[in-house]
């Protein structure tokens, strides 16, 4: 039987080339189950400061697993100081020093702030941080993410939570080339056809979250985006045809002396 | 003693991290920062805290 390649992270092995964010789920049950169904082996957690009347369902106890790795992000801070800030108490809180780091002050776009992501990067490995960093899909910062010692880059396809798919196309193609860490494409996939194209790229992970949260049946599209994502990396691996430069047919039958 | 917690004044009986934590009844995963410092749990019971100290505890949310 063909097996896939496993993704391996920082030295942890993954099975799953899916991971979920476990935001904007109408219920904590329905979150579970989704991530269940998904068969993701790591999720995206958020930060918040606590209030002494909140009696909200504790989350973790839905998705505490050791199957499952978690990765806290930096959510809400503004710059690198806050983000080394906010990734101590990550590592205290959640007891991993697994990090998604991200960086975006501006509230309308959700765009990562690359100076600020690229000098956190730096600060956070050598306190001993693996270190996610979602980012602009720009081939250079990719680079310069990985020698300042990323565990991954995470480009976006489009902004958060937008659904808008890989728009960053063409970039992303060129990252995949040229990195030497995994590249997860991370942002705006709001379709499985979103997440099999990344993968037929050769992009090693999806981060989803949105498509999945919001949609109508959330644990039925967490099983499509399993199947898309499986679909797309088993392309990649057999190995695409390429396209034709034009649209001239290549046919694909003998063509001669058929009918005499 | 009057602490801030997460910006807010709040009156407790607690003399240190620890016996804070378990004074508010908080769930075991959060972290703490005194004066913006993070705490390590395993210093939570040698981190005195004294009158009008800053607070900051965060615990798990939902997010992508």
């Amino acid at each position: 039987m063909y097996n896939m390649k496993p993704l391996i992270i920082a030295g942890r092995e993954f099975n799953s080339r899916l991971f979920l964010g476990t935001g904007k789920f109408s219920s904590n049950a329905l979150m579970q189950e989704s991530i269940v169904a998904s068969g993701c082996e790591m999720v995206t957690v958020a930060m918040k400061r606590i209030e002494l009347d909140d009696k909200e369902d504790d989350m973790l106890n839905h998705i505490i697993s050791p199957n499952i790795q978690l990765l806290p992000n930096t959510s809400g801070v503004r710059d690198a100081r806050e983000a080394v800030f906010a990734a101590q108490m990550a590592r205290e809180a959640f007891g991993t020093n697994w990090l998604k780091l991200e960086i975006h002050p501006d509230p309308r776009y959700l765009l990562p702030d690359s100076v600020e992501t690229l000098k956190a990067t730096e600060q956070l490995v050598k306190l001993g941080f693996v270190v996610l960093p979602y980012c602009q899909a720009d081939p250079t910062l990719c680079k310069r993410l990985e020698e300042a010692g990323a565990a991954t880059v995470m480009p976006l396809g489009a902004p958060i939570g937008s659904n808008q798919g890989l728009r960053t196309r063409d970039f992303l193609s060129i990252i995949i080339e040229q990195s030497n860490v995994p590249v997860v494409v991370d942002a705006g996939i709001g379709a499985p056809s979103h997440a099999a194209e990344a993968m037929e790229m050769g992009a090693d992970a999806c981060l989803v979250n949105t498509a999945i949260a919001v949609a109508s049946n959330p644990v039925e599209m967490a099983i499509a985006f399993k199947e898309a994502v499986i679909a797309g990396r088993r392309a990649f691996e057999a190995g695409l045809g390429e396209q034709s430069i034009d649209f001239t047919a290549q046919a694909s039958s003998p063509l001669t002396s058929f009918l005499g | 003693m009057n602490i801030y917690l997460n910006g807010k004044a709040i009156e407790c009986r607690a003399s240190n991290i620890a016996q804070l934590h378990s004074e508010l009844g908080l769930p075991p995963m959060v972290a703490i920062a005194l004066e913006n410092k993070v705490i390590p749990k395993a210093e939570w019971e040698s981190t005195p805290l004294s009158e009008e100290s800053h607070l900051v505890i965060i615990r798990m949310a939902c997010g992508g």
